[in-house]
């Protein structure tokens, strides 16, 4: 497992810039800034379909990227990185080909396309950054909101389950793992492991949003850590057709080891009308998604 | 007279500027702050969670290991003293940090 | 099945092909190596014999089977921003699904080049010819041409593509539907050798570690598009220039229009391939004693208006049978037309779906073009 020293050791400036123009206590931002270090001893080409992350980079002519990202139409970011890995194919081209794009651009709008690619195993690496909702055009409901979470589209809760993206990519039969920036080495090792694999890689990075979720911003990792140790975000791989849970969720999988979801949620402000059966209803939900990821393992 | 080769390079390139940025910081976020973290380097015990953890990437580390937060851009997100083990961070007025 | 006999590229010769087939053949010649189009009526032949030709060159021909129209030009982008010559075709529905991103091609200045095999745009549902997918993509920053024939839709890819490549636009090739893309006539194929020296290797750019088409606010957004306009504009001198060379090496020329007895009072201005048709009219009116001429519009975008200005000095009447659905008060063309020539323009509609039209419609419109500036022709 790589340490904190093996990370500074490797460079100690970042390649994802600081003075970026992300919400302080961004979890996009952290996220690129590990995706970025993880990857910097590659030429690597992310491309970033409409989402916060487009507008993070700064405005032209001053990118906060050190590397080569692509900005493309929202639905498009699994087709544009398909031609681009095939190009680079063609002409013999050593480069590695990165999606960085958000939950309504992969789960919603993109779904199409992110199938389609999925389904040819096309050879890049697709990583949703989920912060559970559309962030960057003020905070309305996406398929990957979680149940009852307030946002400005479902002001009463959200009606419906959170989208099981994790399990629609499993029967595609591609490489899926879960991350959380409150373990970061976890990521790191998930990141360098996925892009070393040939065919169409799946990574889903748990988000937390200041604004969105309204909680304090220092709390961001907090709260990814929260998640993980409630199990409402389990960590795992699923490779192969079998499903192995990462080290950090692996003391979680019994009910009575979890910390109570009560903490999770009362840290949030989206959550602030839940009821008591509500949070009930929602650690069926888990252990409902315990059962189903122990199905494959 | 310009050559046309010379005068055709420019005009190809009439606006292809506009589709390409380069690396470079884009803002000086340190001025976004109202607070300010402040390292106690007596209770300090370089474990580097905060370099880790700072979604800015604000947080330098010296070549004695020891982390060194880059006022420059740090947005003052409070995610550094919040994970700090031993507590070894806390935020100050910015005023106080002209001070210093 | 394209017969093994028409895949010998050493030599030029005459084949027969259809308009599908004759862009299969351009865009094999061309060497294009990332091909990604979703089959649609009336183009999926095009499709089909690309997947077939793309057998020949296994290992540096690539054929994206994409999964939506929107998916075919996002990877075309995707593969010309790494380097690929890429080529997609689509017609009506496709284009319409795929008009974000083909925008989105325009503007970032890559070297695609496009087929569409016009038809109607439902609903009504009709997979029969009209041009209004064409013209709905006007201003997208595309450069724009309409071939008449097979012989032409296969010169034309050749050429777009070197235009593309020089320019820095997206190219576009329209052909009739049915009309063009079913219509089997003798082509003269180029041979390899001679399009490989008309057309040389794609010229690769490499841009790490800069972004791409990130946010540009509203100090440089303007300018930007400013330049964007100028080098758009400016790409009608590079496109004389290739189609130049394309006659010299080849033997076959081109221009923006195309002209017959164009020192007439009346001239019938067309695209695509009622041409022959609008000939024959003329000629027959002429006959009559009503002088008439014809005049095709080859090059849309950028816009010929020199050309058209020259053509149409001694003209008193320029009657525009189009065949596309506008709603606005004159159709796409004559539009334009009027902006540039103003009273002279008539602007007639006709041929919508499919519809039959001969010499008979041409000379209806020339005759209601005495008394009404617009009218429609049914």
């Amino acid at each position: 497992m790589i340490t904190i020293k093996d990370i500074l050791k490797e460079g100690k400036d970042e390649v994802w810039l600081p003075g970026n123009l992300s919400c302080p206590g961004c979890g996009a931002s952290l996220g690129l800034r590990y995706l970025a270090r993880a990857l910097r001893n590659e030429e690597f080409y992310v491309v970033i379909p409409a989402s916060c992350s487009s507008v993070i980079q700064g405005y032209w002519p001053n990118s906060a990227a050190k590397f080569s990202v692509i900005n493309c139409a929202f639905a498009s970011s699994a087709s544009v990185a398909t031609g681009l890995s095939r190009a680079f194919k063609l002409r013999n081209k050593k480069a590695k080909v990165v999606v960085w794009a958000g939950d309504g651009g992969t789960a919603d709008i993109g779904f199409a396309t992110l199938s389609g690619a999925a389904e040819r195993n096309e050879d890049f690496l697709y990583i949703m950054y989920d912060n559970e909702a559309y962030m960057n055009t003020g905070i309305q409901r996406s398929s990957q909101t979680p149940y009852k979470a307030i946002t400005t589209t479902t002001p009463l809760g959200k009606r419906e389950e959170k989208k099981d993206l994790d399990l629609i990519m499993m029967t595609h039969g591609v490489y899926v793992a879960t991350a959380s920036p409150a373990f970061p080495l976890d990521f790191f090792e998930k990141v360098r492991k996925a892009i070393s694999l040939p065919g169409f890689k799946f990574i889903h990075f748990f988000s937390p949003c200041p604004p969105g979720w309204r909680y304090p911003s220092e709390k961001t990792i907090e709260i990814a850590r929260l998640a993980v140790q409630t199990s409402f975000f389990i960590l795992f791989e699923f490779e192969n057709g079998k499903v192995k849970i990462s080290q950090p969720s692996l003391a979680y999988r019994e009910e009575k080891n979890r910390k109570p979801l009560e903490e999770y949620l009362k840290l949030q402000g989206r959550f602030k009308d839940i009821s008591e059966e509500d949070v009930k209803r929602m650690k069926e939900w888990i252990n409902q998604k315990w059962k189903t990821l122990e199905k494959f393992e | 007279m310009q050559s046309s080769s010379k005068k055709n390079k420019e005009i190809k390139e009439f606006g292809v500027e506009g589709l390409y940025s380069n690396p470079k910081n884009p803002v000086n976020t340190g001025e976004w702050r109202v607070e300010a973290p402040v390292i106690d380097y007596q209770k300090c015990t370089s474990c580097l969670t905060c370099f880790m953890y700072c979604p800015e990437g604000a947080i330098e580390v010296n070549d004695k290991g020891k982390p060194k937060i880059n006022y420059n851009f740090c947005k003052g997100c409070g995610v550094c003293a919040n994970e700090c083990p031993v507590k070894a961070i806390k935020f100050v007025n910015e005023k106080e940090l002209v001070k210093k | 099945m394209i017969p093994e006999k028409f895949l010998d590229f050493s030599k030029r010769g005459k084949v027969p092909l259809t308009g599908s087939r004759a862009i299969a053949f351009g865009v094999f010649l061309s060497r294009a190596n990332f091909i990604a189009a979703y089959p649609i009526t009336p183009q999926t032949e095009i499709v089909e014999d690309l997947s077939q030709l793309a057998t020949l060159r296994e290992k540096e021909m690539e054929f994206m089977k994409v999964e939506s129209e929107h998916s075919a030009m996002s990877s075309c982008i995707g593969a010309a921003i790494g380097g690929a010559r890429a080529f997609t075709a689509t017609a009506s529905q496709g284009i319409e699904y795929m008009h974000e991103v083909v925008y989105w091609a325009g503007g970032a200045r890559l070297p695609i080049v496009m087929a569409v095999a016009t038809r109607v745009i439902a609903p009504p549902w009709s997979i029969q010819n009209e041009h209004t997918d064409f013209m709905l993509q006007l201003d997208n920053s595309w450069i724009q041409f309409f071939a008449k024939d097979p012989q032409e839709a296969l010169d034309t890819i050749p050429i777009a593509y070197r235009v593309a490549e020089e320019a820095n636009f997206p190219a576009m090739v329209g052909i009739d539907g049915y009309l063009t893309t079913h219509f089997t006539t003798n082509v003269d194929v180029p041979s390899q050798e001679e399009i490989d020296s008309f057309l040389p290797k794609k010229q690769i750019k490499d841009f790490w570690p800069r972004t791409l088409y990130a946010v540009v606010d509203e100090r440089y957004f303007n300018e930007h598009r400013y330049k964007q306009y100028k080098a758009f504009l400016a790409s009608s001198k590079i496109i004389e220039k290739v189609e130049k060379e394309y006659s010299k090496k080849i033997g076959r020329s081109y221009s923006a229009i195309e002209k017959f007895n164009e020192d007439s009072k009346n001239l019938i201005l067309v695209i695509g391939a009622s041409f022959g048709e609008a000939q024959l009219a003329a000629e027959e009116l002429t006959k009559e004693g009503i002088k008439t001429g014809a005049i095709r519009l080859r090059r849309l975008r950028p816009f010929p208006e020199d050309e058209i200005k020259k053509v149409s000095k001694d003209a008193e009447k320029i009657i525009v049978v189009e065949r596309s659905f506008a709603t606005g008060s004159f159709g796409f063309i004559a539009r334009e037309l009027r902006a540039i020539l103003g009273e002279k323009v008539k602007s007639f509609t006709t041929g919508l779906g499919g519809k039959d039209i001969t010499k008979e419609t041409f000379k209806k419109a020339v005759k209601l073009a005495t008394k009404n500036e617009r009218g429609w022709i049914l």
